[in-house]
């Protein structure tokens, strides 16, 4: 061989040698862009949900604490979670300030009282007034009667003098009737019977007539008397009513003791020298004063019912609450303490966040104190799937979810793994498993973690095989 | 002075020649040229001068001798991050081995068998050896597939290598090394006492290499740049040779199928050139009459 194909020759290995090297060199590249990816297989398994929820105990019940309204604190000497006995030191009131509310209550203590004052002696003079209006009334209603009565009386008596001299001339005329003998016995006539007759009549007539109108006198005067008399009563009546209700001075008077109610407390302060005090013992929950601030007129403080066991109120999402029921069992570690039993008593959905539930625990009496935190863990075990994957396997976009999985296929470089997309419905789940449906079984290999962002297609190395 | 006149006419004649040549010998090669200077062209630029082919297919495309963005990126890219390319030039080059390696234990006793012995009908053989040698690949791929097939060969780089391990080519090309040798020599031979293996390799092999070379070269030529043969009966395609990757870049990639034809051009060039005389030596031997 001469020496210019030698040169060919070694071109040609050098070049093959270099092609060798190339091939290490790009399949190293190429296997280290090779996303690794861990698959698992579908399980058929059951889904137990399990709800953790981090809850604060809460004190079964408050009891308020208030004191005199419209002070000025100086110094709060507790704050919420403080656990206080009876007597101990709650806050401080500006004493400075009192007594300018004192002065103020006491000056409209003054100005009650003179209104009071006034109201009484008026009320006096009212009624000397009518007392003596009361005896007048009276007195003329006597004098009414009596007058009244002897107007009555003649009337009356003009009755009976009517009656009598009619009775007088009817017998008179009984009596003359058919004689015909005159005074100076002379016989009378015809006419003369007749026109005797006549005058007769015309006097008995005229009698009637008077004592009837006689009748109708004594019926006036009894009718006039009555009214009048009447008449007197009801004035007498009138004033012997009492007058319109007047609650002012009541009013006046209640309001006087409340501000002598008030005064008497503020000097109780005053002699505390401005120090409140709490009047039962137990937890401070609730603070509703403030350094600076008013005493309001509801409750300053809420402390804990130590009577009342306390209770664990845990906020739940929808999804926990789909899961927790009421009168469910649950396991409720408190901070510090063991696991225990306890039963979901309540459950409502917060006004302020629809859609989001608080459940509520009783504890056992003398179990937990308000401001302990602590965690339910509620356990429930759901139907079986045949197909469940691990969450990370499962993937979301625009609302739709997918998996990964990988298929063989056959390629320039061999049998390769590629990255398949598989759409799949999410019927049931918990924190570790989820159960789908779709085109998926227990022989796809479903890729549950990737070292680098997988996409549909994408070649991909198994981890596992 | 008239001797003086003579060669300068010649001398004009020459230079007349030379150009009148020159002018196809730079079309021949322009290919080439575009091949180098394509894969070493930024793939905006390149599609700018191919804006005709890709675009709306008005007007013509161009070229430029030195492109304005030189890159080597597609060099980069095939070289170092495409391993699908090497892994089918591994496969042109256990197949082209394999078959040369086939070839000459087959094809060459075989030649030497038709040269060297005047058997009764190897006459009639060697014509139809001949025939066969005419005959194109779409004629007999039928009939290979079927033979394959039963063989389960199918999808495998024996159903490639074995029918062209027995093709007629390399016998025929053999064949006419074989008979540039003076038969006296091999009867002085076997008078010396020399076996028909020895007188074969001793005599034989040396005295035709020319032949056997040619055969080589041509054999090495065809089959790196094999076709059909993968096409027809290579399913998978991690079996498939160099010379179908070429076909799987899409045309938008132009500058790194350009680059990727470069590469692929390279072991047959020094194949070419190593065999160039020899190659030359065979054709003139496949010439020769009875």
């Amino acid at each position: 061989m001469d020496k210019r194909r030698k040169r060919i020759v070694a071109g040609l290995a050098v070049f093959m040698a270099f092609m060798w090297l190339c091939t290490l060199v790009s399949k190293s590249i190429y296997a280290s862009k090779l996303p690794m990816v861990s698959t698992t297989r579908t399980e058929s398994k059951y889904i137990e949900h399990i709800v953790e929820a981090e809850g604060i105990v809460e004190a079964g019940a408050k009891l308020p604490v208030t004191a005199l309204s419209g002070l000025r604190v100086k110094e709060l000497a507790v704050h919420a979670g403080d656990k206080v006995e009876e007597g101990d030191l709650l806050f401080t009131v500006d004493l400075d300030d009192m007594e300018q509310i004192m002065e103020e209550q006491e000056l409209a203590a003054a100005k009650v009282r003179l209104e009071i004052d006034a109201i009484a002696h008026n009320k006096e003079l009212a009624q000397s007034r009518r007392e003596r209006e009361e005896a007048r009334a009276r007195e003329d209603y006597d004098a009414l009667s009596r007058y009244q009565d002897t107007l009555v009386g003649r009337a009356a008596e003009g009755v009976v003098q009517a009656e009598e001299a009619l009775e007088e001339l009817q017998a008179q005329n009984r009596e003359h009737e058919g004689d015909w003998e005159k005074e100076n016995g002379e016989s009378k006539t015809e006419e003369e019977m007749e026109a005797e007759r006549q005058a007769r009549e015309q006097e008995e007539e005229r009698l009637k007539q008077e004592l009837q109108a006689a009748a109708y006198a004594e019926a006036d005067a009894k009718w006039n008397r009555d009214n009048t008399i009447k008449d007197a009563g009801r004035k007498v009546e009138d004033i012997l009513q009492e007058d319109n209700a007047d609650a002012a001075l009541a009013v006046y008077r209640t309001e006087l003791a409340a501000i002598q109610e008030k005064l008497a407390s503020y000097k109780a302060i005053q002699e505390q020298e401005g120090k409140i005090a709490s009047p039962m013992s137990g937890m401070v929950t609730d603070v509703y004063v403030q350094t600076g601030g008013r005493v309001p007129d509801t409750a300053s403080f809420l402390l804990a019912d130590s009577e009342v066991p306390c209770q664990f109120r845990v906020p739940l999402t929808k999804e926990q609450k789909s899961y927790v029921n009421l009168n469910d069992d649950v396991k409720l570690q408190l901070d510090g303490s063991k696991k225990m039993d306890a039963t979901v008593d309540y459950i409502e959905e917060n006004e302020n966040m629809p859609g989001s539930y608080t459940a509520l625990l009783r504890l056992p009496e003398e179990t937990g104190m308000p401001g302990l935190s602590g965690k339910m863990t509620c356990s429930k075990v759901g139907d079986k799937y045949p197909v469940c994957v691990s969450p990370m396997a499962l993937h979301t976009e625009n609302d739709r979810n997918f998996v990964y999985v990988v298929n063989e296929r056959e390629g320039i470089l061999g049998t390769e793994y590629y990255v398949e997309e598989i759409t799949v419905s999410v019927v049931d789940k918990n924190d570790k498993l989820i159960a789908i449906e779709g085109a998926v079984n227990d022989e796809s290999r479903i890729i549950e973690s990737s070292t680098k962002e997988i996409k549909k297609g994408d070649v991909v190395r198994l981890s596992d095989g | 002075m008239p001797g003086i006149r003579k060669n300068m006419c010649d001398m004009i004649k020459k230079y007349m020649a030379a150009g009148a040549l020159l002018v196809p010998a730079v079309l021949i090669c322009f290919p080439v040229f575009l091949i180098l200077t394509g894969s070493v062209m930024d793939g905006l630029e390149m599609k700018a001068y191919l804006a005709p082919v890709f675009g709306d297919g008005e007007g013509y495309i161009r070229w430029k001798v030195m492109p304005d963005y030189p890159t080597f990126e597609h060099y980069g890219r095939l070289l170092f991050m495409t391993p699908s390319f090497f892994v089918l030039f591994w496969n042109s080059v256990k197949l082209v081995l394999c078959i040369l390696a086939g070839q000459l234990l087959v094809g060459v006793p075989a030649a030497w068998a038709f040269a060297a012995y005047s058997v009764r009908g190897s006459r009639a053989l060697f014509a139809l050896y001949v025939v066969l040698m005419l005959l194109p690949f779409q004629v007999t791929m039928l009939s290979s597939y079927l033979v394959l097939d039963r063989l389960t060969l199918m999808n495998t780089h024996a159903a490639i290598i074995l029918p062209a391990v027995f093709s007629t080519l390399p016998i025929f090309l053999s064949y006419g090394g074989f008979r540039a040798i003076p038969p006296q020599l091999f009867e002085a031979a076997r008078i010396d006492g020399a076996g028909e293996l020895r007188i074969f390799l001793t005599m034989g092999i040396p005295l035709g290499k020319s032949g056997i070379l040619s055969a080589i070269v041509l054999g090495f030529l065809e089959y790196w740049n094999l076709m059909e043969q993968p096409l027809a009966f290579l399913e998978e395609k991690a079996l498939w040779p160099l010379s179908l990757y070429l076909p799987e870049i899409s045309w938008l990639q132009a500058g790194f199928a350009l680059c990727a034809s470069f590469v692929t051009l390279i072991p047959a060039a020094f194949v070419f050139v190593l065999g160039q005389d020899y190659l030359e030596q065979g054709i003139v031997y496949s010439g020769l009459k009875e």
